[in-house]
């Protein structure tokens, strides 16, 4: 049974802060790990992978770490321009090996003469054994391989086609940036900031009759036909190679395929596709034509803030160095949340301690702790939620569940306003004190959250030690930077599906005289009304997953065979 | 909130430096191995410190970093190779706050910090893994392969996955710190 | 079912560590290094193996069937791999990890890759030259290319352990128990 999760919501730009509901099975695209999202201190607000905007800070080879100058990425086609190589077979990094040293004869194995080796020189995978002399590439020295196969790939005819290409757009991308910066308005209406792509969304207008009406052009502007006339109308291109006959120069396709199907013996002679499809031409179909591929670039990437452009991530210059120059990530601005099921922990304790005691490297998952650990319905469950502060002041957490309009599309309509499981939490705010080095111990005091109208039980123990059996909903433990909480959670009868329910956690900064906020809705954050005039207010939204519930049914069924 | 992980007090020997070696774990050569320190090397690894470059003095055949984890039945081993002629094996050099999960085998040359490397995977001679990269369960990772920093390798044999996210170093810090406060010694006549 | 009989003839010139656990009848050729923790089972029959051969770590060489097992010359079987075929020639290499059924008879220079499991379901020989790699066990055949290079690294290797593997293990000797 996967462990209890919780999740952060990250609004990405929609325009109401508040998440769908947890049932909805297309909620889980705006929920992160805390440790993958981002804090925008301008803004204040929590961005995730998918809002940022992200640009390239530099390129590294990933075979040789070698950096690449962004100038040079351009020519070199985004490939690595040393001697990197991919085995087109099983696509792992080819290693440069001088050819054996010529056998005597007679059986006997040569000790090889020269320390270097001799050439000539081959690409060799020692993974599946593949070397390079099966398509004909030998190299006379073991460096510089880059330029060896130059004269090669400059004449391998997709590049060719590709620079014929290239001279056939240059003077119409060059008259249409022009023309674009003629005509401001054009660029300042459209969405596309190409050039390119606007002159071809106008050439789709021009030829589909339907889609002009889509189209953001306004009329006014498809009303200077003459210009866009000249933009659209390009000369037509005529290729170096007709394309029914190329495969006479070994670029596959039409007759020389069949011919080659007609004397096929092994399927594997055929190269897979997943070995061809990365190439820019129709090459041989052939395993044995599959020449070594160079290996394509990585980029470090930096991210800003959508809304606001502000840094976020800015990685260093050195392409393997892991730290950052600016890293703000959302793990030292908000309070990380551990979820734990007390019954669970134990179950999980004493199962590793028996284990140890057995010793056993192998230990299979028990049918006794898996029952142990489920959430059965018709009970009452105690949950820890442990918060810790990033921050170096203390914080004043809140926290609040949302109602969830749990409706089920079958079933009698009253049962559907009842949702099929209730959590209490503590509602009053409570402290989590700052981080520091040395930190202080505090004994934790007690509040009991009884002001929630969907409490079913209240337990009332007047124990000031919970480490062993939380019986109460409120603040638990107070250790060093770390608040845990315990709620509870009733789990109806009838209740099905997993326990998952959105929580706003809103909390209080930056003050020395907190008073807690008066705000009780669960709708948006509010600046709190206090003496201390840098206090802020940040709330986010929380998914809390505690886990599949077992129907009653289930559960008995697992009872009788323990 | 932390689940302790218990272990057979009689089992390990915790040196000064608070490095816990299982006594089932078999070292060869030993002196020829540093533990940086809080180190933990489980029941059942092989770790071979008797395969040494040849020449004399003091050789370091392995060194592994702080914080380090290797998992149960691990063989870790230098890597070999002929150069210029002469064959000999390579020092192997494990960074601070690695990972090595259970049965696999490791004769990488270096290994950067805050690696994880999952169970069952297999890397093979020579391989250079960088800073904060991951290893997935059951990876093949062939010879000679370099695993640039932050990087998500997996499958056989072991291709780039993605990239994983910036505060890796920080997780896996907090991780294998956490695991070694964890990692307690049960006293046998404890009660369940 | 018969006990199994110990008999061990390991050559003089073999380097056999402590830690191996050897069963049955087993002979071992000259210049043969056995790393320790290894393990070699001739359970039903005899295991003779050849010269040159290096058997790694965690290696399991087992013989369930009645017939003589015979592993050639210069083989290398890396760590934590599993070999029941019946017949092995010269000069291969089993990659970590690798598992061979004992239906497949392996020639020379072959390579069976890292973690391939070679399992067929019926009898198969394996040409020489042929390389086995990937999670599926896909074969292809080596050119040849590098083979006295490897060759030359084997013969290497093997030596270096003969001298170094002395020195930090205790060796286990001789016929016999």
């Amino acid at each position: 049974m996967p462990a209890p999760s919780i999740l952060y919501h990250c609004p990405c730009l929609s325009t109401s802060p508040v998440p769908p509901p947890p049932h909805l099975p297309s909620s889980s695209y705006s929920f992160h790990p805390l440790h993958t999202l981002f804090f925008c201190e301008e803004c204040d607000a929590v961005r995730c992978n998918r809002c940022v905007s992200v640009e390239v800070s530099g390129y590294y080879c990933p075979n040789c770490l070698f950096e690449v100058p962004s100038a040079s990425v351009r020519a070199e086609k985004n490939r690595c321009a040393r001697n990197c190589f991919m085995c087109p077979n099983c696509r792992n990094t080819l290693s440069v090996v001088p050819s054996d040293p010529p056998d005597p004869g007679d059986g006997r194995l040569m000790v090889p003469i020269s320390a270097v080796g001799e050439p000539p020189f081959l690409l060799y995978c020692n993974y599946c054994r593949w070397d390079s002399s099966e398509v004909g590439m030998t190299f006379e020295k073991p460096t510089g391989l880059a330029a060896q196969l130059q004269k090669f790939e400059d004449s391998a005819l997709d590049s060719l086609e590709f620079d014929r290409l290239k001279e056939h757009f240059e003077p119409i991308i060059r008259a249409s940036s022009l023309s674009s910066s003629t005509l401001p308005t054009q660029a300042a209406h459209s969405p596309h900031t190409n050039p390119i792509t606007a002159a071809a969304t106008a050439a789709l207008a021009r030829d589909i009759p339907g889609v002009a009406k889509y189209t953001p052009l306004t009329r006014s502007q498809r009303g200077h036909k003459d210009k866009s006339a000249n933009k659209d109308e390009m000369p037509q291109y005529k290729s170096r190679v007709d394309i029914t006959t190329a495969s006479k120069h070994g670029t596959g396709g039409g007759e020389l395929d069949v011919e080659m199907m007609k004397r096929l013996e092994d399927v594997s002679e055929i190269a897979r596709l997943e070995q061809r499809w990365s190439l820019s031409w129709t090459t041989s179909i052939e395993t044995r034509d599959l020449k070594p591929l160079r290996i394509p670039l990585h980029s470090k990437r930096s991210k800003r803030c959508p809304a606001c452009t502000h840094i976020l991530i800015k990685p260093e210059q050195k392409a393997q160095s892991v730290r950052f120059k600016i890293k703000l990530a959302a793990a030292s601005y908000l309070p990380a949340i551990v979820v734990a099921l007390p019954h669970r922990q134990q179950a999980l304790a004493v199962e590793s301690a028996k284990r140890s005691m057995v010793k056993s490297t192998t230990a299979p998952p028990d049918e006794d702790r898996e029952g142990k650990c489920e959430l059965q319905a018709g009970k009452t469950y105690p949950f820890n939620l442990a918060l810790s502060n990033p921050l170096y002041d203390p914080i004043q957490v809140r926290l609040s569940v949302q109602r969830m309009h749990v409706s089920h599309s079958e079933g009698a309509p009253d049962k559907a306003r009842r949702p099929p499981f209730a959590i209490s939490l503590p509602t009053s705010p409570f402290t989590i004190s700052a981080f520091a080095e040395a930190w202080e111990y505090e004994e934790d005091d007690e509040m009991f959250g009884l002001d929630d109208d969907e409490v079913l039980e209240a337990r009332l123990r007047g124990e000031k030690e919970i480490k062993t059996k939380p019986k109460s909903v409120g603040v638990l433990e107070k250790k060093g930077n770390t608040t845990v909480i315990g709620g509870e959670v009733v789990i109806g009868k009838e209740a099905r599906g997993n326990v998952k329910f959105n929580m706003l956690v809103s909390f209080t900064y930056r003050s020395d005289d907190p008073s807690p906020s008066e705000s009780n809705d669960m709708g948006s954050p509010s600046k709190a009304g206090s003496k201390v005039t840098e206090t802020k207010t940040f709330a986010f939204y929380t998914v809390v997953d505690l886990g599949a519930i077992i129907p009653k049914e289930e559960a008995k069924y697992i009872d009788d065979i323990l | 909130m932390e689940l302790p992980i218990y272990y057979s007090k009689s089992e390990y020997i915790e040196t000064d430096t608070g490095n816990k070696v299982s006594r089932k774990a078999a070292i060869a050569g030993p002196q020829n191995i540093i533990l940086g320190g809080k180190t933990i090397i489980s029941s059942g690894a092989i770790i071979r410190g008797d395969l040494r470059r040849s020449g004399s003095g003091p050789a370091v055949v392995i060194s592994l970093g702080r914080y380090c984890l290797v998992g149960e039945g691990c063989v870790m081993r230098p890597p070999y190779k002929t150069y210029r002629g002469t064959f000999n094996y390579y020092p192997m050099k494990v960074g601070d706050h690695v990972h090595i999960g259970a049965n696999s085998v490791v004769e990488a040359a270096t290994i950067g910090n805050h690696v994880e490397i999952g169970k069952n995977c297999v890397i093979g001679k020579f391989t250079i893994i960088k800073d904060c990269a991951k290893v997935v369960d059951n990876t093949i990772v062939p010879a000679n392969t370099v695993i640039p920093a932050l990087s998500l390798f997996g499958g056989s044999p072991a291709r780039f996955v993605e990239d994983l996210p910036e505060s890796t170093q920080e997780i896996v810090e907090a991780y294998t710190k956490q695991y070694y406060m964890r990692f307690q010694p049960l006293d046998k006549d404890r009660e369940r | 079912m018969a006990p199994i009989r110990d008999k061990f003839t390991i050559h003089s010139k073999a380097v056999v560590c402590q830690d191996v656990e050897l069963k049955g009848d087993i002979t071992i050729g000259a210049g043969t290094i056995v790393h320790p923790k290894a393990t070699i089972f001739a359970i039903a029959g005899p295991i003779v193996i050849g010269s040159g051969c290096i058997i790694e770590e965690s290696a399991i060489v087992v013989n369930r069937r009645k017939e003589v097992m015979r592993i050639g010359d210069d083989n290398l079987f890396e760590i934590g791999c599993r070999v029941e075929s019946p017949s092995i020639g010269s000069f291969n290499t089993i990659s970590v990890r690798a598992r061979i059924h004992h239906t497949v008879r392996i020639s020379s220079f072959c390579v069976i890759g890292a973690g391939c499991m070679l399992i067929p379901q019926e009898d198969e020989t394996l040409d020489d030259y042929t390389v086995v790699y990937g999670p599926e066990a896909e074969r292809r055949t080596w050119s040849g290319k590098g083979k006295i290079q490897e060759a030359d690294l084997r013969r290497k290797h093997a030596e270096y352990l003969r001298e170094m593997l002395p020195k930090f293990n205790r060796l286990r000797r001789g016929d016999g128990a």
